[in-house]
C-alpha cells in the first residue's frame, strides 16, 4: 500500500468536491489507480480523464513512479 | 523547473499593448524577415439561451510551462524559426479580451504560418490548461476544445 497525493483539476475538482487529497492504495499502475478512482467517484465513469506524474501524461500501462499524481479532465486552453 | 523553461502565464487578459511591445522588441533582430501571430480572443458563445461573459482559466502551471518548452524545442528543430513566444492567460478574461498569444518569427515567411498553426494546435492539445466559461446568469460550463 502506498500513499499518494492526488490533485484534481477543472471539472474534476467539481465532480470530486476536492482539489487535493491523500489516498492509500495498492494500485501499482496508472490504469489500476484510474479504476480505484472510478470506484471512489462513480461520476468519473462518465467523463474522460487522464493522470500525469513527473510533469508528463501517463499511459494506463505505466507504473506509478511518483507520489504526486495530477488528475486532468480534457484540456481546454487557447 | 529547468532554468530555461519560461513562464507562459499572464494574470488576466493579455493587453493589446503587450502585443505591440513584443513586436517592437524584435526590431533589433534584423535577421528576421517576417512574423506570424496568433491571438486567441474570448468569444461570447450562446448556449441554451445563455451568453458566455468570461472564461476563468486554471492550469497545472509547471507542467504547462514544460509542455510549451518542449513544443518550442521541437518547432525550433523542425522549422527555421528565429524566435518564438507563447503567452496564455490565467484567471478571468472577459469576452472580447485576449487570452492566448503565440508569436513566431523567421528570416522568410515560407512555412511560418504552418509552423504557427502546428504550435497553436499542440499547445491546445497538450498543455494542461482548463477554461471555465462563465455565463451571464453566473452559471458555468467547462470549455472543451474542438479541433
Amino acid at each position: 500500500m502506498t500513499q499518494r497525493t492526488l490533485t484534481y483539476y477543472g471539472k474534476l475538482a467539481e465532480l470530486t468536491g476536492k482539489s487535493k487529497e491523500e489516498i492509500t492504495t495498492e494500485a501499482h499502475t496508472v490504469g489500476a489507480l484510474k479504476d480505484r478512482l472510478i470506484d471512489r467517484y462513480p461520476a468519473l465513469k462518465k467523463v474522460s480523464f487522464k493522470l500525469a506524474q513527473g510533469q508528463a501524461i501517463a499511459d494506463d500501462k505505466d507504473l506509478l513512479t511518483d507520489t504526486n499524481i495530477d488528475v486532468f479532465p480534457p484540456f481546454s486552453g487557447g | 523547473m529547468k532554468a530555461n523553461v519560461k513562464n507562459i502565464f499572464v494574470e488576466g487578459a493579455i493587453a493589446p499593448e503587450k502585443i505591440a511591445q513584443s513586436i517592437a522588441a524584435h526590431q533589433a533582430k534584423t535577421g528576421i524577415g517576417g512574423h506570424c501571430l496568433f491571438l486567441g480572443q474570448v468569444r461570447a458563445d450562446e448556449v441554451a439561451g445563455k451568453t458566455v461573459t468570461a472564461i476563468d482559466f486554471s492550469a497545472q502551471r509547471e507542467m504547462a510551462n514544460q509542455v510549451c518548452h518542449q513544443i518550442k524545442e521541437k518547432a525550433f528543430a523542425k522549422y527555421p524559426i528565429h524566435c518564438m513566444h507563447i503567452y496564455h492567460s490565467i484567471g478571468t478574461v472577459k469576452t472580447g479580451e485576449l487570452c492566448f498569444f503565440v508569436f513566431v518569427s523567421a528570416a522568410h515567411r515560407t512555412d511560418l504560418a504552418q509552423a504557427l498553426d502546428k504550435i497553436v494546435q499542440q499547445i491546445k492539445a497538450e498543455a494542461p490548461i482548463f477554461g471555465k466559461e462563465i455565463f451571464d446568469d453566473q452559471s458555468h460550463q467547462w470549455k472543451e476544445n474542438k479541433y
